[in-house]
């Protein structure tokens, strides 16, 4: 005859509480070793996020103004010769932006590398206000390219810029597309991923970036956020700044004036 | 016949996690570069390498550094003053009177030098000059890059206008530079009235 469960129970009186005293040990000790296991194992002194590197000397910020920018595209001309950036790709462009009754028109020829002409006839007629708008690497606090890159050639450097390892990237161009605000490309010549530097060889050499120094209007502006003196410290009193993409929680820091919801 | 050892599989398998690991860590060694931060998860001399890429513009300040005698800057700083002007008339690199005046009041000030004369290392290495730093696009179109009329533009910066009334009477080709001094486009052209000034030495 089959014992029923009552008689296993009373043979074996011990059995359910010694599984429910296990399940529980186990899962203590599974909690406490998920929790504390990676900080011990971790390597002493070592924080894997990259933010806990910081240069606390400078905090170095980007602020473009749009009701200063004349859509010359001198800067995008400075960025070509000083970083030998090939003809069909851009580290900054402006884009044209032209409010209409009907819509908003948008375009960059060429990445305003020799500027605009004048929209045609039709758009003009239904145009209710322009602007230009200079783009570039947003130097993210919180770089979503950073965290794509699955070999570690793009980082945050101590002193805040987003910058590319070039003999370490594959040019997969995950970071391409990680990138909210379409910065970031692959070097047609070198076949590995490219963007602004916000010109690091020259801003560890005591000079502004290019685009900076090439801006006829001071549309660019580029300083400490730390130096009470810098220009775009007193921006930041003014507190009239805005950032693209703000809800994509990437933190830029490139800053900007007078910028319309149509951009944002 | 030899008697196979009831435990072969687990030293077989031994073995080839020992190979495994082994080649694992030669590998690895080789891979990851010596100077790589495991902190910020970078190699740590692409920074030494991005510092050390030249720099194609000078800004300013560079030009400043062999042309003092022109700089702008300076000549703007000390207008004005006569002594200033007499001390540097022969150095100062520009043939005519007119153009020397023009550069001291000097309404372009703002203006990078390479934007149009093209880049410091085509022109310098160190204190040594390789080539000249000459413009090479003096058509109207680099006037217009910046002033042409677009809609899209601040409405306080200066636009071309043909409303403007020695505008009127344009030629298609007449260049800006005829009236306008690239340096000084606003004084030079009301000191313009007999048109011999740039035009007619370009």
């Amino acid at each position: 005859m089959k014992p029923s469960v009552t008689e296993i129970n009373k043979l074996n009186p011990d059995s359910r509480r010694e599984f429910l005293k296990n399940l529980l040990s186990g899962a203590t000790t599974a909690t406490v070793l998920m929790v504390y296991g990676p900080r011990i194992l971790a390597r002493p002194g070592a924080d894997t996020r990259f933010w806990k590197e910081k240069s606390t000397e400078r905090e170095w910020a980007y602020v473009i103004d749009i009701n200063k920018c004349i859509g010359c595209g001198s800067c995008v001309r400075a960025c070509k010769q000083e970083n030998n950036v090939p003809a069909t790709v851009f580290r900054t462009w402006v884009e044209r932006y032209v409010i209409t009754d009907e819509g908003v028109y948008v375009d960059s020829p060429d990445g305003a590398l020799e500027g605009f002409e004048e929209v045609n006839a039709e758009i003009r007629d239904h145009a209710k206000t322009a602007f230009f708008v200079p783009k570039m690497c947003n130097h993210c606090a919180e770089p979503p390219c950073v965290q794509a890159c699955p070999v570690g050639a793009t980082f945050k450097s101590p002193e805040g810029f987003v910058l590319n390892d070039e003999t370490h990237c594959l040019g997969c161009g995950y970071c391409v597309q990680a990138c909210p605000y379409g910065a970031r490309f692959i070097n047609p010549e070198k076949h590995v991923s490219d963007k602004c530097t916000w010109c690091y060889h020259r801003v560890q050499n005591g000079k502004l970036p290019a685009c900076v120094e090439a801006c006829p209007n001071k549309a660019r502006l580029f300083g400490d956020l730390k130096d009470p003196e810098s220009e775009v410290a007193r921006i930041f009193l003014e507190d009239k700044w805005m950032i693209l993409k703000d809800m994509m929680h990437t933190e830029p820091y490139c800053f900007y004036i007078g910028l319309r919801r149509e951009v944002l | 016949m030899n008697k196979i050892s009831p435990r072969s599989h687990l030293y077989q398998l031994g073995i080839v996690l020992v190979v495994f690991f082994t080649g694992f860590v030669v590998i690895r060694s080789y891979a990851v570069p010596a100077s790589w931060n495991y902190n910020a998860w970078y190699r740590g001399d692409t920074l030494k390498d991005l510092k050390k890429l030249p720099l194609n513009y000078g800004g300013n300040e560079s030009c400043k550094s062999c042309h003092e005698e022109v700089s702008l800057v300076e000549v703007v700083e000390n207008q004005g003053e006569e002594e200033f002007v007499d001390e540097f008339e022969d150095e100062i690199e520009v043939e005519n009177d007119e153009h020397t005046e023009a550069v001291m009041e000097f309404e372009h000030k703002s203006l990078n030098c390479e934007s149009c004369h093209g880049p410091l290392i085509t022109h310098a290495k160190g204190d040594e000059k390789i080539g000249d730093a000459i413009v090479m696009d003096k058509s109207n179109s680099q006037c217009m890059i910046c002033h042409g009329q677009l809609i899209s533009r601040p409405v306080d910066f200066p636009q071309f206008s043909e409303d403007v009334e020695k505008h009127k009477d344009l030629e298609e080709q007449t260049l800006c530079m005829k009236c306008h001094d690239p340096h000084d486009p606003i004084e030079e052209a009301e000191l313009d009235e007999d048109e011999e000034l740039l035009g007619d030495e370009l």
